[in-house]
């Protein structure tokens, strides 16, 4: 039975709704406050910096270690004590910016679709069904992305396309205008948004043949360059870069603005957050497999029991989504906790890499 | 005491067990009387139980015969057994009596029948019996002979009751295995075409056989289905349902994991894009596995139209099984959450119907689900000649009144209609049951979150189903981005021309099914 295997094509869809999750529904905000009009040459930028991250460092690294995952890799290259340091940090990470995200998105539920409900019930459900999908392993969480994946690429592109309309130039102009220091400053929210180029590592090694990977891997890449740049496009040339920074939630913002030529539905920005709830589940899967590996691996138990390392995510990520009073402040610990990924993708991986290169020879010399 | 009831329940229940183990161990004797006195004590003297004594020949041996005049075909008794013995064969007999084997010279010479089989216990002896053939003894010897002389009652090839076609065969599997093996024969002349028997049912002895094409099917499907078939100890295996239920890889799964059907040409087709069917006697109906959601939601229709066509027809079903599954959910959504959505004309004509309805939208939509489900099951279990009363009474009588009365909104009763007839598009019923049941949890999600509730179940239901398997094979394949060439005879169906190869999904050992001759013009490419 051809049981937990991935084929090299799911690579795609992983990689694009793990590049997604909540910031394409803020990435405007993040950026637009730093790099104003020109917020889009800075996603341009961050985007496709993190994608090249992705191929030339994250790819490699998993190529190198075939039949490890990221947690594993980390105990194989630094050591047991070093590497489990660096994996305890990894697992905490994890769960905060899994706890955060879901803060965020359940406060943009709570906006825009059931305003009464409270943030604790919401918050809940939302983790149990995660983890129910998340503890059926690695092959179900694949097909399941496979199919929300269309769902979210096709609403989002549709929304470009209608929102193109309200878009007027002057808001883009001058462009680079004594601004390009601002624009190098957004390039780092911006790549950090699409940074989710690391979570690879957690699903390559499930590949029979990862080396056809590399190719889907840059088309999921693609995509999420559009689609990030396409909408941040559009969101400043409806809205323009002052009153981007008012909105939490822009790209939600940019659905309320479109005038649906037909009268079928009245206030489509409802239909938006209903048809990104898939979209943030994908990427609440992705991310909390990767968690549960971290701390499988970290507490060295079984993967046998992986089913119960997912059950006491549930209490973790429940606490963590709570302590944030409101969608802001989880908006100012993501952007910290973001920078330590950033950090830590820039520094250890690229670390990881030189060490897995250099067993590879002297291997080949033995 | 207590102790004493104890060892009595096991007693029984290893009864069985030991009744056959002790008929394992009894030999047949040399006495007839004995024998037959044996056999209808342990047959509890039933009276359909039938023996004829008599004599071989002029030889003077003693011989006798035992069947169930119920089961028996007693014509082919008489001829081909009794008179053959009695009167024809004076030589053989003669010269037999002294010095050759009676038994061999019956079962040589003498009885002619199809099939004839030496029986040296009772255990034999007996299933044969109780199987319509006919046990035949003859004094001085220590075995017996069983000849097929089995004449079972059964209706003659009828059309499909539950899987009606427009266009294609209108012929359906009946209760006779027989009959049913043939169906498949006259439709496959292959030597290839596999048919594995068993008996199953420690009481009902019921044959079982599985079917498939050897160089087409996985050998690991056959394998697996073996085991499972073998795994298998109960008393009474009546019907094919029933044994899938218990080979299926999640017993408890609201999902078919296997596909029931009652078309010949379904199985035919099955069978030759790699899949295994399994028919059991006494029921006509056979089994398909594995099977996946996508081949649940084709027809036979479907390849009876162009491809367009077809794929239109697929389509539609996909549309009805979420209509089916969500239409009443949205509905509580609309109207309880997120009435907002709603254009400002259509919201005002559903809250114009609603007002003066004293039920919120849940309780209205239960309820007349509720109905619904029970107008369907009064409608399969009444006979057909009242029948029509039902839907009737239930459909116009109770929903008009139920309006007027202003108990429930109009609306909501073309919400319910429009769910029943989706659920009924679907062609396998099993699914469309298992539909009927989902529609309610939905219904209870979208009243506690709304549209939040129906995507999360949604979601939760993906990977529900995409961890589901059937004899290896996902459920929801291949829907999956990974199967495009499989959507082309799976998800949809494509022309007839481009069906070149059979479903990768069953992983067939002979992977093509069409090929393109070169020469010809049938197939040529312009």
């Amino acid at each position: 039975l051809r049981k937990n295997e991935l084929h090299a094509v799911q690579m795609m869809p992983i990689m694009v709704c793990a590049t997604m999750g909540v910031r394409i529904l803020t990435i405007q905000y993040e950026v637009v406050s730093v790099a104003g009009r020109d917020a889009w040459i800075s996603v341009l930028i961050g985007s496709l910096l993190s994608v090249a991250v992705g191929i030339g460092i994250v790819f490699p690294l998993a190529l190198l270690n075939p039949e490890n995952d990221f947690p594993q890799m980390l105990i194989k290259l630094f050591g047991k004590f070093l590497g489990k340091v660096f994996l305890a940090f990894m697992a905490l990470y994890s769960v905060i910016y899994i706890g955060l995200t879901l803060r965020i998105f359940v406060q943009a539920t709570k906006n825009f679709l059931l305003d009464r409900t409270p943030t604790t019930v919401l918050v809940g459900v939302i983790v149990l069904t995660l983890i129910l999908t998340v503890k059926r392993g690695v092959k179900v969480i694949g097909i399941s992305v496979d199919f929300i994946f269309p769902i979210t690429t096709i609403t989002l592109i549709l929304l470009f396309f209608l929102a193109l309309s309200e878009v007027r130039v002057l808001e883009f102009q001058p462009v680079l205008y004594k601004n390009s220091i601002n624009v190098i400053k957004g390039v780092l929210p911006a790549f950090g948004a699409v940074l989710g180029q690391s979570i690879s590592t957690y699903y390559l090694n499930y590949l029979t043949e990862q080396k056809k990977a590399g190719k889907w891997i840059v088309f999921g890449g693609i995509i999420s360059i559009f689609l990030y740049t396409a909408l941040t496009i559009v969101t400043i040339g409806a809205f323009g870069p002052e009153e981007i920074k008012t909105m939490m939630y822009p790209t939600l913002s940019l659905s309320k603005s479109i005038e649906f030529p037909v009268t079928m539905f009245e206030r489509l920005e409802i239909l938006v957050i209903i048809a990104s709830i898939p979209g943030f589940f994908a990427w609440m899967l992705l991310f909390g497999y990767a968690s549960v590996r971290n701390f499988t691996e970290l507490f060295g138990i079984k993967q046998n029991y992986h089913k119960y390392v997912a059950y006491a995510h549930i209490p973790l990520i429940f606490i963590v989504a709570l302590v944030p009073r409101n969608a802001l402040e989880a908006f100012e610990y993501l952007r910290i906790i973001g920078m330590l990924e950033i950090i830590f993708l820039l520094v250890i991986v690229p670390v990881m890499l030189i060490i897995s290169l250099f067993r590879r020879r002297k291997g080949a010399k033995c | 005491m207590k102790k004493k009831i104890q060892s009595t329940k096991t007693k029984t229940e290893h009864a069985y067990y030991d009744d056959n183990e002790k008929l394992r161990k009894l030999e047949v004797s040399k006495n007839i009387d004995d024998n037959v006195a044996r056999l209808t004590n342990i047959m509890n003297n039933s009276f359909d139980i039938k023996v004829r004594k008599f004599k071989i020949g002029c030889a003077g041996v003693g011989a006798a015969i035992i069947y169930i005049e119920s089961i028996a075909d007693e014509d082919k008794i008489f001829n081909n057994i009794i008179k053959p013995m009695m009167i024809g064969t004076k030589d053989a007999v003669e010269n037999g009596t002294k010095n050759a084997d009676v038994i061999n010279i019956i079962k040589e010479s003498l009885a002619s029948i199809g099939t004839i089989e030496e029986a040296e216990t009772f255990d034999v002896a007996v299933l044969g019996i109780t199987s319509g053939d006919t046990f035949i003894i003859v004094d001085g010897y220590t075995k017996g002979l069983i000849a097929g002389t089995k004449a079972l009652a059964g209706r003659s090839i009828d059309e499909a009751q539950m899987e009606p076609s427009v266009k294609g065969s209108k012929e359906a599997f009946v209760e006779n295995l027989k009959d049913n093996v043939g169906l498949l024969r006259k439709r496959i002349k292959d030597p290839n075409l596999t048919f594995e028997a068993f008996k199953l049912g420690r009481r009902t002895k019921s044959d079982i056989v599985t079917v498939y094409v050897k160089g087409i099917i996985d050998e690991s499907i056959v394998d697996e289905a073996r085991k499972r078939i073998q795994a298998i100890d109960i008393d009474d295996a009546v019907s094919a349902s029933q044994i899938a239920q218990l080979i299926s890889d999640s017993p408890n799964s609201i999902f078919p994991l296997y596909q029931v059907t009652e078309r010949p040409d379904k199985v035919v087709a099955s069978l030759l894009d790699g899949r295994l069917a399994i028919l059991i006697d006494g029921t006509p109906d056979s089994v398909l596995v594995p099977v996946t959601l996508p081949m649940l939601m084709q027809s036979v229709d479907d390849y009876n139209e162009k491809w367009i066509l077809g794929s239109a027809a697929i389509l539609t079903r996909y549309i009805s099984l979420f209509t089916a599954v969500l239409l009443p959910a949205l509905y509580i959504a609309f109207t309880s959450f997120h009435p907002e959505i709603l254009p400002t004309v259509i919201l005002f004509s559903i809250t114009g119907t609603r007002s003066g309805v004293p039920l919120p939208a849940f309780a209205e939509a239960v309820l007349m689900a509720f109905i619904l489900e029970t107008l369907i099951e009064a409608g399969i279990r009444l006979p057909k000649v009242v029948g029509q009363t039902v839907s009737i009474v239930g459909g116009l009588v109770i929903g008009q009144a139920a309006v007027e009365a202003g108990v429930i909104s109009p609306v909501m009763v073309i919400v319910i209609s429009i769910t029943a007839i989706s659920s009924f598009c679907l062609p396998s019923y099993s699914l469309g049951l298992a539909v009927r049941i989902l529609r309610f949890p939905f219904m209870i999600l979208a009243t506690i979150l709304g549209a939040l509730g129906i995507s999360l179940g949604l979601l939760y239901m993906l990977g529900y189903v995409a961890s589901l398997e059937s004899f290896g094979v996902g459920y929801i394949e291949p829907l999956t981005s990974y199967r495009l060439r499989d959507w082309k005879s799976m998800a949809l169906r494509a022309s007839q021309k481009s069906l070149i190869k059979r479903p990768e999904l069953l992983n067939p050992e002979d992977t093509r099914r069409m090929r393109r001759k070169k020469g010809g013009n049938s197939f040529e490419e312009k």
